[in-house]
């Protein structure tokens, strides 16, 4: 809304609209490559080093060796390294030390089972959601359960969100055990670990997961270049979420 | 004695009030659409940002001249003498201070991120099953924004004209500024491209900018209504002539001494009191009824006006004739 009205707006739009359309055609044209990074890190990692924070978060982030991470990103990490031919230093720390070093540039990348909840949005650019995963309640084959679990035990792991959440959205009944694996019955567990402990689905979903990883803020040719990275892969990441979540 | 008109505007202008009406459901489905398009694809981009606040404020005019148009022509009652003009002064107040306090805000936010160098991120989203980069995207939804509105707004423009509409005329203005805005957001979101990331900032800023001023002289040209300033001209820089004319009219009576009428807008008629000096009280009933109908006859714009009989009347102070600039109150002036 502007109201800055001047007879010789006619000359004013068609210039700005010029502007804007030569713009897009010179980046067309000349092929260069949009969107390019402010400070210029998939330049500098191309070829180069990639520093990578991790913090533990299983199965996404395994530090048991801290040199040598593994689980489902430091994998995906390794690939994509690969494809840029860069070298990779890890950096080990808490969440919060990460994402400082991010933030101040001194990382190009964190991961560590992160999702698009997370409140560190004002501080790293999140990527696209590269993974969905569901927080579910499962039951053995053959057993039946009411809709709304009314008075059903549920087992959820000790200390994880799924106790909460299953006294804050259902009826059923949360029992805190030490492992999914010795508990009967009803189970809160991840989506991924279902054929694993032999469950089914119930239908009961307690929350959603969409996976991320972060980047410094604005450097988006980067953030794009990991982004179609990770999106082209799906179904790979799916296959190797089920072989490093095995219980 | 008053004679309020049995309508509020006449048979010709009936026709353009619907069709005026017509456009502003159009304007209002199509803000909503492209306030939609925007948001699904600003991602972070504060210029982006702005530009859809801009589309979704942009609704208040023209929801404000909905509501008005509804109760505009709701007869006067017992509770509500005056009828329902005035209701429109309202919305158009509300409107113009979301846009003043929405705009600062924008302004604050904008100018933070440019001055702590926050770089905008802007990445790639899936669609269709393929990866497009936000700001290919945006582009578009921007020129949506942008491209339509002002064929709104030029379509309205000589509609608030002839019905001396001005909230009717504000809102045309703005639809057809619409361009500046999503031509700004568009310069930020090229920037990002580029690695340009304070162009972002900047866009908004002036984006930002922008829905303040408008803001403000939408909030002047309110209060301007609240406090029943004298009616002016299409240029608003003269009084509107109806006064000059009603005092004529009035002094040609030949029971007329002298004669000194005032007159307030509401909504798109006129409302007012004449003061006479008789110089007999012969059938002063009948005169004043008289007088008062051929006032009411000079205009459509006149809807009720009060003749009074008084002995002397009183001389009101020229004020410093104020600064007219601004949108509402010239209805003429469209380019």
């Amino acid at each position: 809304m502007g109201r800055g009205y001047r007879p010789s707006i006619m000359g004013g739009r068609c210039r700005r609209i010029a502007l804007t359309a030569a713009l897009a055609a010179v980046a067309a044209l000349t092929g260069c490559q949009v969107p390019q990074d402010p400070d210029g890190t998939l330049g500098i990692v191309r070829d180069g080093t990639m520093r990578v924070g991790v913090t533990e978060s299983d199965p996404w982030v395994d530090l048991a060796d801290p040199d040598d991470p593994q689980g489902v990103e430091p994998q995906l990490i390794r690939r994509f390294a690969d494809r840029l031919n860069a070298e990779i230093e890890w950096v080990e720390g808490s969440e919060e030390e990460l994402m400082g070093a991010l933030k101040e540039g001194q990382l190009d990348l964190v991961v560590g089972g992160l999702t698009k909840k997370t409140p560190w949005m004002k501080e790293a650019a999140l990527t696209w959601t590269y993974l969905k995963t569901r927080l579910l309640v499962g039951a053995p084959p053959g057993a039946s359960l009411p809709d709304d679990l009314q008075d059903v035990s549920v087992a959820f792991e000790r200390g994880g969100e799924a106790g909460g959440l299953l006294e804050r959205m259902t009826d059923a009944r949360p029992v805190a055990v030490e492992e999914l694996r010795d508990a009967r019955g009803a189970v809160a567990v991840d989506d991924w670990l279902l054929d694993d402990l032999n469950l089914r689905a119930t239908g009961v979903e307690l929350a959603k997961q969409d996976h991320v990883m972060a980047t410094p803020l604005g450097e988006n040719a980067w953030l794009v270049e990991l982004e179609r990275f990770l999106l082209r892969r799906t179904a790979e990441i799916r296959a190797l979420l089920e072989r490093e979540g095995k219980p | 004695m008053t004679i309020p008109a049995p309508f509020e505007l006449p048979p010709d202008k009936l026709k353009l009030h619907r069709k005026a009406r017509r456009l502003e459901w159009m304007t209002i489905a199509y803000l909503i659409s492209a306030t939609v398009l925007l948001y699904l694809t600003i991602g972070q981009s504060q210029a982006g940002k702005a530009a859809m606040i801009e589309d979704a404020l942009s609704l208040t005019p023209a929801i404000a001249w909905l509501i008005a148009a509804r109760f505009r022509d709701k007869p006067p009652d017992q509770q509500h003498p005056w009828g329902f003009h005035r209701g429109v002064t309202l919305a158009y107040l509300a409107s113009a201070v979301a846009l003043l306090l929405f705009g600062s805000f924008i302004l604050i936010e904008s100018t933070m991120k440019l001055v702590t160098a926050e770089h905008p991120p802007m990445g790639v989203v899936e669609l269709f099953g393929e990866q497009i980069w936000l700001g290919w995207l945006m582009l578009p939804a921007l020129a949506w924004s942008a491209i339509p509105a002002v064929f709104l707004g030029h379509a309205k423009m000589p509609l608030a004209a002839a019905l001396h509409d001005k909230v009717l005329y504000a809102d045309a203005k703005m639809n057809k500024a619409d361009w500046m805005t999503a031509t700004a957001a568009a310069v930020g979101v090229i920037g990002i491209g580029f690695g340009l990331w304070w162009a972002d900032a900047v866009a908004a800023i002036a984006i930002s900018l922008d829905i303040v001023r408008d803001g403000w002289t939408n909030l002047r040209a309110a209060g301007r209504d609240v406090i029943d300033t004298r009616p002016a001209t299409y240029d608003g820089s003269e009084p509107h002539p109806l006064v000059g004319r009603i005092e004529e009219t009035l002094r040609d009576l030949d029971w007329v001494q002298d004669a000194q009428a005032r007159l307030r807008e509401e909504g798109h008629v006129f409302t007012g009191e004449a003061l006479v000096i008789p110089r007999d009280h012969d059938d002063l009933v009948e005169r004043i009824e008289d007088a008062a109908r051929r006032i009411s006859d000079l205009d459509w714009r006149m809807y009720d006006i009060v003749v009074v009989p008084v002995s002397s009347l009183d001389k009101r102070p020229d004020a410093p004739e104020p600064q007219v600039t601004d949108v509402g109150s010239a209805p003429g002036r469209s380019r």
